[in-house]
């Protein structure tokens, strides 16, 4: 028998961006080429303790940064080690020169999965975006079970 | 145009990442080797308008 044959939804909004994570730092600057989750990832989000919507990623660019890729891991633990830890997805983040007349624009990687209570979501980028200050304002767009 | 990053790799030694109109064509060691795509390295870019290395 099934466990559970009613949809549910989250209970509460769980906005969290790289920036708050990292001292709000901007994200980008530093490239990590690793395809297994290895060195430094961005932490980007962490589940609530009964799991959590992720719908999506939201990159708005800060300043003129190079184009770049950012990849996407999951990881069942803040160690963070080759076997908790699993590349997800990636995007494709072109180079974008910042405007004061136009709006930049904004690139978004819909994920709409439920991530397992504590899990995280982390994120590196495969070539550096620029000099400190130069990057991507990292949003993850979340709800708490 | 060319545009040339001074970077620093997590074990404190330096290199570049070079650029053509915003887009990475190689990312290389102080002396010039080139660092393959399937090399993992972390990086952090501390000058985005470096002068062109020496062997460039």
């Amino acid at each position: 028998m099934p466990a559970n044959t009613s949809p549910i939804y989250s209970i509460v909004g769980a906005t969290d961006s790289t920036a708050s994570n990292n001292s709000g730092t901007v994200s980008g600057p530093t490239a990590n080429t690793s395809l297994t989750g290895s060195g430094t990832l961005i932490k980007a989000f962490t589940a609530g303790a009964n799991g959590s919507y992720v719908q999506k990623i939201r990159f708005r660019p800060v300043g003129s940064p190079a184009a770049t890729v950012c990849r996407v891991f999951i990881s069942s633990s803040s160690t963070t080690s080759a076997t908790d830890t699993w590349l997800y997805d990636e995007i494709t983040l072109p180079a974008v020169t910042v405007s004061q007349t136009a709006a930049s624009s904004v690139f978004e990687l819909p994920l709409n999965i439920a991530l397992d209570p504590n899990y995280l979501l982390f994120v590196t980028f495969g070539t550096s975006t620029g000099s400190s200050g130069t990057g991507y304002s990292v949003v993850t767009i979340a709800g708490d079970y | 145009m060319i545009t040339w990053f001074a970077i620093v790799f997590i074990d404190n030694s330096t290199g570049y990442q070079k650029m053509v109109d915003g887009n990475t064509v190689g990312v290389y060691r102080a002396d010039g080797t080139v660092i393959s795509s399937e090399e993992a390295v972390e990086y952090t870019c501390i000058n985005d308008n470096a002068p062109a290395p020496d062997w460039a």
